[in-house]
């Protein structure tokens, strides 16, 4: 058997599509022959470490690098530690929760003076842009950051301007650095496209929505809803539901839930 | 750059040796609330995301302690892989919990913590040679361990036939494996 034939027959148990007599003479090879147990233990490895679903976990590994391993972490060392970062994580813990009872207290305020100003002053029909304001969020956005060997830098900091609301920084370092990347990742262009369209970029947010719309990318629908939102934001209501309408003919399910109501709000 | 980068790593890395509980408090301000968000929006609690940030500066203080290691890239990006990976790990959990007969496996904390850190150590030998071979390698390989068949990898990828795609497939699968093999710090890694 060649080794691209045995690569194969490996690859084939692991991804389901054995025939049930192969798969038994796979095993008994494997409890026979070291060098083949230790291929298809590999290949499944990987097939666990690379998948972002999964996980490999260490089962029948070098004991003694093990037991030097368990020792360090029953250390006194590391027990004083483990102390340490408990008390650093209750003070952390109980600042932030302070934080976020004020803030809520804030936020109820506000949403008080809305409810008021929306429900007495102004009439039922709700404009582009309140539309707007109602359903855009970017809680729901993929982290700029994904799981790899080498995290971005500099893809770390634009996440965190981006969160504290400094779009400037944000457009700064996706557009001077990332140019590489731009075009194989789906996050960066939306953070790209929304920080445009905070900073008023009008002109930029729709070319760089449209990016990520024609592109090939899973996340290509999401294009198509920040687009609709931007239309909104400037008052379009003709433009906005021409696509929120192109968005309902994908086989997406991306926002359908929200994109039916806006329809129906337009 | 690169040297201010390593001396932002080394104040981490020392606080956590020195048990610094001033930096250790800066290093929750930091990078605390951005663990949080990825395991809130990955089915976890907050209690979780507090629990996996603890395990992964654990599990960095003890390997520098081991052997002391350089981060290169930052020392916030680092962390947060750890958590993510240790998180992936807890979520996996339940298909590891029973062994073939049947059989809960019990461990001690320090023993999975270890374990752990073995998984975690294969993980970026894994991570780091996938990252050395040919970008095109990479793709495929990115793909094909993803489990994504290889229907769509000829659509994607733009290769003539699935026999193209797979012979590519070989090719590079073969090269990673060669490399990952070469490496020191596979023997003590692999499974038995």
């Amino acid at each position: 058997m060649s080794s691209e034939e045995e690569s194969n027959i490996i690859e084939a148990y692991f991804l389901g599509s054995l025939p049930k007599e192969d798969v038994i003479r796979l095993e008994k090879r494997m409890s026979e022959d070291i060098r083949f147990r230790e291929s298809v233990l590999l290949h499944k490895q990987l097939f666990e470490s690379l998948s972002e679903n999964d996980w490999s976990y260490a089962k029948n590994v070098d004991t003694k690098r093990l037991k030097e391993y368990e020792q360090l972490y029953k250390d006194k060392e590391t027990l004083q530690l483990k102390e340490t970062l408990k008390i650093a994580n209750s003070a952390y813990q109980k600042k932030n929760s302070k934080n976020t009872k004020s803030l809520l207290f804030y936020l109820s305020a506000a949403l008080i003076a809305i409810i008021i100003t929306v429900g007495v002053l102004l009439p039922k029909q709700q404009t582009p842009q309140e539309l707007y304001v109602d359903y855009y969020t970017v809680s729901d956005i993929p982290s700029l950051v994904s799981r790899g060997g080498v995290e971005e830098t500099s893809l770390i900091d634009a996440e965190r301007y981006f969160e504290e609301g400094n779009f400037n920084k944000v457009l700064d370092i996706l557009t001077s650095e990332m140019t590489s990347t731009i075009q194989t990742n789906a996050s960066v262009l939306l953070y790209k496209g929304i920080s445009e369209m905070e900073l008023k970029q009008y002109e930029n947010a729709h070319t760089t929505f449209d990016q990520l719309i024609e592109s090939d990318l899973i996340d290509a629908p999401m294009g198509l809803w920040y687009k609709a939102l931007l239309y909104l934001k400037i008052g379009d209501k003709a433009n906005a539901k021409a696509v929120l309408l192109q968005m309902n003919t994908t086989s997406s399910n991306y926002k359908r839930k929200e994109t039916k109501e806006l329809l129906e709000a337009l | 750059m690169y040297s201010l980068l390593m001396i932002d790593n080394t104040i981490y890395l020392t606080a956590l040796l020195e048990n610094d509980s001033k930096v250790i408090g800066i290093m929750y301000a930091k990078i605390f609330p951005k663990v949080a968000k990825f395991v809130l929006q990955n089915r976890g609690q907050r209690v979780d995301a507090e629990d996996i940030f603890q395990k992964a500066l654990l599990q960095i203080a003890v390997r520098y302690r081991k052997e002391s290691f350089e981060i290169t890239s930052s020392f916030e990006a680092y962390l947060f892989t750890a958590c993510k990976n240790l998180w992936r790990r807890e979520l996996n959990r339940s298909k590891t919990r029973v062994t073939d007969d049947g059989v809960m496996e019990l461990r001690n904390e320090e023993q999975d913590m270890a374990l752990a850190t073995l998984e975690q150590e294969r993980w970026e030998l894994f991570t780091e040679k996938l990252g050395a071979i040919s970008e095109n390698c990479k793709k495929i390989l990115t793909m094909f361990f993803a489990k994504v068949s290889y229907e769509v990898i000829v659509q994607k990828l733009g290769y003539n036939s699935e026999t193209v795609a797979r012979q590519r497939v070989f090719k590079c699968k073969s090269k990673l494996i060669e490399t990952v093999k070469n490496d020191n710090r596979y023997d003590s890694l692999k499974e038995l």
